[in-house]
C-alpha cells in the first residue's frame, strides 16, 4: 500500500504537474509540428458517399497543383448551422466552408467570414455567375461567399396520374393550377383525396412554398426601410391562395414528409407540388419506376398572362475570418467554384449550376428541362441576418394558417409584428 | 551540539511529527479529490454559474456578452409561445408519469407473479432502455408513419382512415408520450419489481390464509410496502420528463404548430436558431428553478403522507 504521508511532497506534486503540462503541450502541438507547411481545411454539408469520393479526388488534384493538403470535414444539413456557429465561436471553423441560403447573412453579420471582394475583382470567372446568385452571397455591401449550386423551385407533377385524368397541358398560372387540383380530386371524380402537396416537412418546407407564392404575387418580405410587409396585398393573396387548397379539401394539412423515404408525390398520394430537383432525386432513390413520371412544369404566375416567378435556395462557399492563410483559402475556394468543380457540386448535390457557362453542362441532359428553364425566373430571399429565425416563425404561422386556426389577414399581421420585433424595425 | 531548529524535547518532536504526518495526509487527500472536483467544477459548477451570468446578458456566442439586466426574463414572460411550451412540458410530464406509474406497477406485479417467460419477457421489456432516444424515436417514426407505417396499415385493414400521429396537433403529443413510456417502462419496472420482491412473504402468506385474494393482497400489503420506491420512481421520472427534448426534436421538430414544443426545445431554438444565448440561459435558469420548486413540493407532499 502506498504511504502518502511519506511519499507525497509539494515539490514532487509540482514536478509532476509541470511534467504533465509539458506532456500535454507536446501532445497538443504534435499534430501541428508534424503537419505539412501548407494545409487547409474544408467543411462541406450533406454530401453522400459519391460526393465525398469525388471531393477526395478533387482535393488530391488541388494538392498536386498548389501543394496545399486539405482536411475534409463533413456535416449533415440538419445540424450544420449549429456546427458552423460553435466552430466560429471556438475559432475552429474550417478555412473554407459550405453554407446554406439563410446561414450566410446570419454568420457574415457576426464577422464569421472574410470579405472576398478584393479577390473577386481580379478573378475572371466572377462574371460567369448568375448575378442574383452572386448577390445572394453579399451582406452589408460586401461579398462573403460564392454560389456553387442552386435549388430552384417550380411546379412539379406526376405525369402518369395527370394522363389518367386526361390532362394534356401543364398549368401556367394559379387559376389553372387550382383547376387541375380540383380535376384530380376525388370530390370531382378524380383519383386523389388530396392532389396538392404543399411540401410540408419537419423543416421549413411550408414556408418555402408560401415564399414561392409570395414572389409570384409580386410580394416580398420587407419594404425599403426593412419593415415586414407580409400583411400587404401580395402576402394576403399568396396566403389566401395557399389556404384555399386546404379549405376546399384539395390538400391535407396533416400530410407531412418525414424526411426519409418517398415523398407524397413519389408515393402517388399527391400529383402536384411546388418543389425542386429533390422530387425526381427522391423518386430515383425510393421508387425508381416512377422517376420518369415526375416532371417539372413552368414556374407559375399569379394571373393569366402574368410574369412567372419563383425562388432559388442558393448554397455557397465562403472563407472563414479565422483562416491563417487567406490567399491559400481563396485558391481553394476559387478552385471549388471553378467551372468543372461547380458542375460536380451541382450534379452530386442535386442542384442546378450557379454559373452561366454551365447551362449546357452534360449532366443537365439527365435533369428535366423544366428545372433548368425555371432558373431564369428565380430570385432569392432577402439577405437579412435574422432569416433563420424569421423562416422558422413563418413556417409555424403557415402551419397554423393551413389548419385555418385564424384568418390569413390576422396571421400575417401577427407575423409582421413578430418579424419586426426580430429585426428591430 | 543540538541544532537550533531541532525540538528541545522528545514529546514536542513526536507532536510535530504527527502534525507533519496529518498535514501530508490532508495534502494527499486533497490531491486525490482534486481530479474529481476539477471534473465536477468544469462540467457542472462553472457552466451553471456561466448560465446564470449569461441569462442577464445579450450574447450571441460570436460577440462579447452585453449586460441587459432582467430583459431576457421579461421577454420570456411576455412571449405566448413560452406558456405554450410550459403547458406542453407539464402535460407531457404529468401524463407520462401519471399513466406510466400505473403501467409500471402493474407490469412489475405481473412479473412478480407467474408471468409466462419471466426472465425473457423482463429482458424484452427492458430492451428499449438500452437504445438511445434518437434510435427509439426513429423507429417509432417509421411505426407511426401514415403511409408506410405498420400501425396505419393495420388500421387501414380494419377499415379506418389513416391517423396522422405525428403531424396532427391532436395526436402528436400523445404519440410522443406513448413512445417515451415504452422506452422508459423497463427501467422503472425493474426498480419497482425489486421493491416488490422485498415485500415480506410472511405477510402475504398470512393474508392469503385470512382469505385475501391476489388483488387484495397487492392493494393492502404490497403497494403500501413499496410506496416509498414508487414515490421515488414517480419523482425522478417526473423531473426527467420536464427536460424532454430529443423525442420532440427527432419526431416532430416541435410541431405541428408548437404542439410538441417544450421548454428545452425553446431553449435550443433560442440558442441555435435565434443566436440568443442569453435568452436560452434565462430559460435554463427558469427551468432549473421550476425543477427545484417542484422537487421541494413533491417531497413535502410525500413526506406529509408518509408521516400521516
Amino acid at each position: 500500500m502506498i504511504d502518502f504521508s511519506r511519499n507525497v511532497h509539494r515539490r514532487s506534486i509540482l514536478k509532476s504537474g509541470l511534467g504533465l503540462a509539458a506532456g500535454l503541450g507536446v501532445m497538443l502541438k504534435a499534430p501541428a509540428l508534424l503537419a505539412q507547411d501548407k494545409s487547409l481545411s474544408l467543411m462541406v454539408l450533406g454530401p453522400d458517399q459519391k460526393a465525398v469520393a469525388w471531393l477526395k479526388t478533387a482535393l488530391d488534384e488541388f494538392k498536386a497543383k498548389t501543394g496545399y493538403a486539405v482536411e475534409l470535414r463533413q456535416s449533415d444539413w440538419g445540424s450544420a448551422f449549429q456546427k458552423l456557429l460553435t466552430a466560429t465561436a471556438s475559432g475552429t471553423l474550417a478555412d473554407v466552408c459550405m453554407m446554406g441560403q439563410v446561414m450566410t447573412p446570419a454568420l457574415a453579420s457576426k464577422g464569421a467570414f472574410l470579405p472576398i471582394d478584393p479577390y473577386l475583382k481580379s478573378w475572371a470567372d466572377a462574371d460567369q455567375f448568375y448575378a442574383p446568385m452572386l448577390k445572394d452571397g453579399t451582406f452589408g455591401g460586401k461579398s462573403y461567399a460564392l454560389p456553387i449550386y442552386a435549388d430552384v423551385r417550380t411546379s412539379i407533377y406526376r405525369s402518369d396520374i395527370l394522363k389518367k385524368a386526361g390532362v394534356e397541358t401543364l398549368p401556367k398560372n394559379w387559376d389553372e393550377f387550382k383547376a387541375l387540383a380540383k380535376k384530380l380530386s376525388t370530390k370531382n371524380g378524380g383519383p386523389l383525396d388530396a392532389p396538392f402537396f404543399a411540401t410540408q416537412d419537419k423543416s421549413v418546407g411550408l414556408m418555402q412554398t408560401f415564399s414561392q407564392l409570395l414572389v409570384q404575387a409580386g410580394g416580398s418580405y420587407f419594404d425599403a426601410s426593412g419593415k415586414s410587409i407580409l400583411s400587404g396585398k401580395p402576402g394576403q393573396q399568396a396566403l389566401e391562395y395557399l389556404v384555399s387548397f386546404f379549405a376546399e379539401g384539395l390538400a391535407n394539412p396533416n400530410v407531412v414528409y418525414q424526411g426519409t423515404g418517398p415523398t407524397p408525390l413519389v408515393q402517388g398520394q399527391a400529383a402536384m407540388t411546388l418543389n425542386s430537383v429533390f422530387e425526381p432525386r427522391n423518386a430515383h432513390a425510393n421508387n425508381p419506376e416512377v422517376e420518369k413520371f415526375v416532371i417539372a412544369g413552368p414556374p407559375l404566375s399569379s394571373t393569366a398572362g402574368g410574369k412567372p416567378a419563383t425562388l432559388a435556395w442558393i448554397n455557397k462557399l465562403g472563407i472563414s475570418a479565422n483562416t491563417k492563410d487567406p490567399d491559400g483559402a481563396w485558391q481553394l475556394l476559387s478552385y471549388l467554384a471553378s467551372k468543372s468543380s461547380s458542375e460536380k457540386f451541382a450534379e452530386l448535390w442535386g442542384g442546378l449550376p450557379a454559373r452561366q457557362d454551365l447551362k449546357d453542362a452534360p449532366f443537365l441532359a439527365t435533369v428535366d428541362k423544366g428545372f433548368v428553364d425555371a432558373t431564369q425566373y428565380a430570385g432569392a430571399l432577402p439577405t437579412t441576418p435574422s432569416l433563420l429565425q424569421i423562416q422558422k416563425e413563418v413556417n409555424i404561422a403557415m402551419q397554423s394558417a393551413i389548419r385555418q386556426a385564424q384568418p390569413p389577414a390576422a396571421i400575417l399581421a401577427a407575423l409582421d409584428k413578430k418579424i419586426d420585433e426580430i429585426t428591430g424595425s | 551540539m543540538v541544532p537550533a531548529s531541532e525540538p528541545a524535547t522528545p514529546g514536542m518532536s513526536s507532536a510535530l511529527a504527527r502534525d507533519d504526518m496529518l498535514r501530508r495526509k490532508r495534502l494527499a487527500g486533497e490531491l486525490l479529490v482534486t481530479p474529481a472536483f476539477a471534473v465536477i467544477a468544469i462540467t457542472s459548477i462553472v457552466p451553471l454559474m456561466l448560465s446564470f451570468y449569461f441569462s442577464f446578458t445579450h450574447y450571441t456566442l460570436l460577440t462579447a456578452p452585453e449586460w441587459v439586466g432582467f430583459r431576457n426574463y421579461t421577454a420570456i414572460l411576455r412571449d405566448p409561445v413560452f406558456y405554450e411550451a410550459l403547458k406542453n412540458t407539464l402535460a407531457f410530464a404529468v401524463s407520462q408519469v401519471g399513466i406510466g406509474l400505473v403501467v409500471v406497477v402493474l407490469v412489475a406485479a405481473l412479473f412478480n407473479g407467474h408471468l409466462y417467460g419471466g426472465p425473457v419477457m423482463r429482458t424484452i421489456v427492458y430492451l428499449p432502455q438500452a437504445a438511445s432516444y434518437v434510435v427509439v424515436a426513429l423507429v417509432w417514426n417509421l411505426l407511426l408513419d401514415p403511409a408506410v407505417g405498420p400501425i396505419n396499415a393495420m388500421l387501414n385493414r380494419l377499415g379506418f382512415s389513416p391517423v396522422y400521429f405525428l403531424s396532427d396537433p391532436f395526436w402528436a403529443m400523445p404519440s410522443i408520450v406513448v413512445m417515451s413510456m415504452w422506452r422508459n417502462l423497463g427501467y422503472f419496472m425493474i426498480i419497482v419489481l425489486a421493491a416488490l420482491k422485498s415485500v415480506p412473504s410472511e405477510l402475504l402468506e398470512a393474508a392469503k390464509m385470512d382469505g385475501a385474494n391476489a388483488v387484495q393482497r397487492f392493494w393492502t400489503i404490497s403497494l403500501p410496502t413499496i410506496r416509498g420506491v414508487v414515490t421515488f420512481v414517480g419523482i425522478t421520472w417526473f423531473l426527467g420528463a420536464l427536460q424532454m427534448f430529443t423525442q420532440s426534436y427527432v419526431m416532430t421538430n416541435g410541431g405541428p404548430v408548437n404542439a410538441t414544443r417544450t421548454i428545452v426545445y425553446l431553449m435550443y431554438d433560442a440558442a441555435f436558431t435565434d443566436l440568443d444565448i442569453g435568452r436560452a440561459c434565462a430559460m435554463a435558469v427558469m427551468l432549473f428553478l421550476l425543477v427545484v420548486v417542484l422537487s421541494l413540493v413533491l417531497r413535502f407532499i410525500f413526506r406529509s403522507k408518509e408521516a400521516a
